[in-house]
C-alpha cells in the first residue's frame, strides 16, 4: 500500500517535472508577450500586463503580421495537400502494383530527403532567380512538397499496406476502377494515416525557415518563421513582446489543428511507428 | 450461365522461378450448378477462382461464360470483372470497414450507378432473405462472425450476378456455425439458382454442398464428379484418401488370376475380387497393386470365426455411435469402423473385407 502510494507520488513528480520542461519555453514566451516591458525577470522591474503587445502584432499594418500569417497558410495547406495527394497515388501503386523494384524505389526517395538544405539552397536559388519566381509562392511550394514527400510517402505506404488485399480485390469485383478504390476504398481506411501525414506534411512547411528567408524577399509572400525574425529590424532595440505576441499567435493555427484531430492523429502516429 | 474451362493455364514468374500454378486445367459447370473445386491447400484451386473472376489473366488457355468468350490470352481477350459481373465471397469476408451494412450491401450497386429506390428495394429484400434486417445499420466490426458472413454473401448476390465465386467462405466460423451456414448456403443457392463455384479444402464441406465437385492437385484437375462418384470410385489413390473421413486404408498387395477370375493376394490370404471391381482398370495377373478398403467396409471377428486377416487391435477410438478401431496386420495398419462395443485394445481379432466395396489402383 505504502509503496503503492510512493510510486504514485514519484510518477505524478516526473509528469510534473517533464511537462514543465518541455513547456517552459512556451509559458515563458506566453508570459513575455502579455508583458508591458520584457526584461520582467530582472530584480529591478516588475511584470505588468498588458495585451498591447497583441494590437500591435494584429493590427499595425507596418508590421504585416497578418499577410506572413496568410502566406503562411497558404503555402503550408497547397504544399502538405499536394504532397499526400501525390503521396497516396504513389503509395497506393507501391502497394497495391506488382512493379519491380519496390523496394528501391522507397529506399531511393528516402535517401534524397537526407541531402542537407544548404546543399541545395544555392542551386535553388539561382534556378528559382532564373525562373523569375524568386517571391512568389511557388518559389516555397515547390520546393517543400520535395521536402516532405519521401516523409509523406513512408507514412502512407505503412499505412495502405496494412489494408488487406482482399479489400480491393472485392472493391474491384464490386466494379470499381483503380481510381474508385483508392477514393472510395483506400482513402477513408487510411483516413488517420493520411490526416497524420498531411499535418506532419503542414506543420513542416509552417516551420521551415531557410527557403523561405532567401526565395522570399518582402510581406508578399514572407512567411511567418521570417517575418518574426525580421521584426528585429525595424526599430533599434529588439521588440521581444511583439514576436513573442507573434510566436503565440503563430502557434495558435497548428494547436487547434491539432486539437481537432486528435483522435487521428494519435492513432496515426502510433500506427506509423509501429508498422515502421 | 454455363461456365467452361478449356485448357487453363497460369504461370507466375518470379525472380529466382516459374510456378506453375493451374496446369492445363479444363472443366464444365451447368446452369444453375453447385460446383466444389477441392484440394490441399497450393493446388491452385483459390488461383482458379481468381482467374474465373478476372482478378488474374490466364497464361494460357480459354474461359466461357455461355458462350461468351471472357479470357484468351491467344485471342487477346480479356474481360474486367466488372464486365463479367460476378460475385465472390472471401475467407475474410473483405467488408469495407468504414461502410454501414446498409452502404456495404449497397456498394457494388451504387458503383453500377443504380437508382436509389432500387437500391433500397433490392437490399430489403436480399436482407430479408438472409436474416440480416436488424443489422443494416451496424458497423462491420459490430458483428459476430456468422453475421459478417451473411452480410458479405448478401452483397454478393444483391446484384444478381451472372455467377457466384466463394473462396473458402466458411473457414473463418467455429464446427457449429460452419454446419448451420452449410445448410442454408446451399438451400439459399438453390432458391436462387445462380451458378456457384464453391473452393474448398475441407472434403466434408465438399461432398455436403456439392452438386459436383472437382478435385484438384497440384494445379491439376484428377477428377471431376458427384460425390457419391468420387466416394464409391476413386480414380487414384489421392482421391480415395483425399475423400471420406476416417480415410480409407490402403495397402499393397499382388493380383491374380485363376480361372477366369481374380484373386489378391495379402499376407497369405486369397480374396476373392468380384469381376465388376476389376474393369475399371486395366489390371494383369501378378501384379503388384495398391488395394484400398474404406473403414466401414471392414467388420472385425473373434478369432474363431472366419475372416480375411488376422490383427492386433492398437488402439480404440470412441466417435458416440461407432468406434473407430486402429489394428495392426503383420506388414500393414487399418482402420475399422465398427458398431460393436466389444473391442478392446490388445485385443486379437480377425478382419472380414467386404470385396464388393474394394477399390485396385496401380501402383
Amino acid at each position: 500500500m505504502k509503496e503503492e502510494r510512493i510510486k504514485r507520488v514519484l510518477l505524478i513528480v516526473g509528469i510534473v517535472l517533464t511537462v514543465s520542461f518541455c513547456l517552459l519555453p512556451f509559458i515563458y514566451m506566453v508570459m513575455v508577450s502579455f508583458a508591458k516591458n520584457a526584461d520582467f525577470l530582472s530584480l529591478s522591474s516588475r511584470y505588468v500586463f498588458t495585451v498591447n503587445n497583441y494590437k500591435e502584432v494584429l493590427f499595425n499594418a507596418n508590421l504585416h503580421f497578418l499577410d506572413y500569417l496568410k502566406n503562411s497558410a497558404i503555402v503550408s495547406v497547397v504544399s502538405a495537400g499536394v504532397a499526400v495527394l501525390l503521396g497516396s497515388l504513389a503509395a497506393f501503386s507501391i502497394t497495391r502494383l506488382p512493379l519491380p523494384f519496390k523496394g528501391l524505389v522507397l529506399f531511393v526517395t528516402l535517401s534524397m530527403s537526407m541531402f542537407p538544405q544548404v546543399s541545395l539552397v544555392g542551386f535553388l536559388f539561382s534556378f528559382m532567380t532564373k525562373l523569375g519566381w524568386i517571391n512568389t509562392y511557388l518559389a516555397l511550394i515547390f520546393p517543400y512538397i520535395a521536402w516532405v514527400l519521401p516523409l509523406s510517402l513512408w507514412i502512407l505506404v505503412s499505412y495502405f499496406a496494412s489494408i488487406p488485399r482482399d479489400i480491393d480485390k472485392q472493391a474491384f469485383i464490386d466494379g470499381c476502377s483503380s481510381w474508385q478504390i483508392l477514393f472510395k476504398v483506400i482513402w477513408p481506411l487510411a483516413r488517420p494515416g493520411i490526416f497524420s501525414t498531411f499535418l506532419l506534411a503542414f506543420i513542416f512547411s509552417f516551420n521551415e525557415f531557410m527557403f523561405a528567408l532567401l526565395f522570399t524577399t518582402d510581406h508578399r509572400t514572407r512567411t511567418v518563421p521570417v517575418g518574426i525574425a525580421l521584426f528585429q529590424g525595424l526599430h533599434g532595440e529588439i521588440p521581444w513582446g511583439t514576436i513573442m505576441a507573434a510566436a503565440t499567435v503563430s502557434t495558435l493555427p497548428i494547436i487547434v489543428l491539432v486539437l481537432v484531430f486528435q483522435r487521428n492523429i494519435i492513432q496515426g502516429l502510433t500506427r506509423g511507428a509501429v508498422k515502421g | 450461365m454455363r461456365l467452361s474451362l478449356y485448357g487453363v493455364t497460369k504461370k507466375f514468374f518470379s525472380l529466382r522461378r516459374i510456378i506453375t500454378a493451374v496446369d492445363d486445367v479444363t472443366f464444365d459447370v451447368h446452369n444453375g450448378e453447385f460446383f466444389v473445386l477441392l484440394g490441399p491447400s497450393g493446388c491452385g484451386k483459390s488461383t482458379i477462382l481468381n482467374l474465373i473472376a478476372g482478378l488474374e489473366k490466364p497464361t494460357k488457355g480459354e474461359i466461357y461464360f455461355d458462350d461468351e468468350l471472357v479470357a484468351s490470352p491467344e485471342k487477346k481477350v480479356f474481360l474486367s470483372p466488372r464486365e463479367r459481373n460476378v460475385a465472390m465471397v472471401f475467407q475474410s469476408y473483405a467488408l469495407y470497414p468504414h461502410l454501414s451494412v446498409f452502404d456495404n450491401i449497397a456498394f457494388p450497386l451504387r458503383i453500377a450507378k443504380e437508382k436509389e429506390d432500387t437500391i433500397v428495394k433490392a437490399i430489403n429484400d436480399v436482407a430479408e432473405m438472409l436474416g440480416i434486417t436488424e443489422l443494416l445499420k451496424a458497423k462491420p466490426g459490430e458483428l459476430s462472425g456468422g453475421q459478417r458472413q451473411r452480410v458479405a454473401i448478401a452483397r454478393a448476390i444483391v446484384r444478381r450476378p451472372r455467377i457466384f465465386l466463394l473462396d473458402e467462405p466458411l473457414s473463418n466460423l467455429d464446427a457449429q456455425l460452419r454446419h448451420t451456414m452449410r445448410t442454408e448456403l446451399k438451400s439459399l443457392q438453390k432458391e436462387i439458382g445462380i451458378t456457384t463455384l464453391y473452393v474448398t479444402h475441407d472434403q466434408i464441406e465438399a461432398m455436403t454442398l456439392g452438386d459436383r465437385i472437382a478435385v484438384l492437385k497440384d494445379g491439376k484437375v484428377i477428377q471431376v464428379g458427384t460425390p457419391e462418384e468420387l466416394y464409391d470410385s476413386p480414380l487414384n489413390t489421392f482421391v480415395a484418401t483425399f475423400i471420406g473421413t476416417p480415410q480409407m486404408n490402403l495397402f499393397k498387395a499382388e493380383l491374380m488370376e485363376e480361372d477366369g477370375k481374380f484373386y489378391i493376394i495379402f499376407e497369405r490370404s486369397k480374396i476373392l475380387v468380384p469381376s465388376r471391381r476389376i474393369t475399371l482398370g486395366t489390371f494383369r495377373s501378378g501384379q503388384e497393386i495398391i488395394v484400398g478398403i474404406r473403414p466401414e467396409d471392414i467388420e472385425l471377428l473373434s478369432t474363431s470365426e472366419g475372416g480375411h486377416f488376422q490383427g492386433k487391435v492398437a488402439s480404440v477410438e470412441y466417435l458416440g455411435r461407432e468406434l473407430l478401431v486402429h489394428f495392426t496386420t503383420k506388414t500393414s495398419r487399418f482402420n475399422a469402423l465398427v458398431s460393436e462395443r466389444m473391442v478392446k485394445e490388445g485385443d486379437e481379432i480377425v478382419a472380414r473385407i467386404n470385396v464388393n466395396s474394394l477399390h485396385l489402383f496401380e501402383e
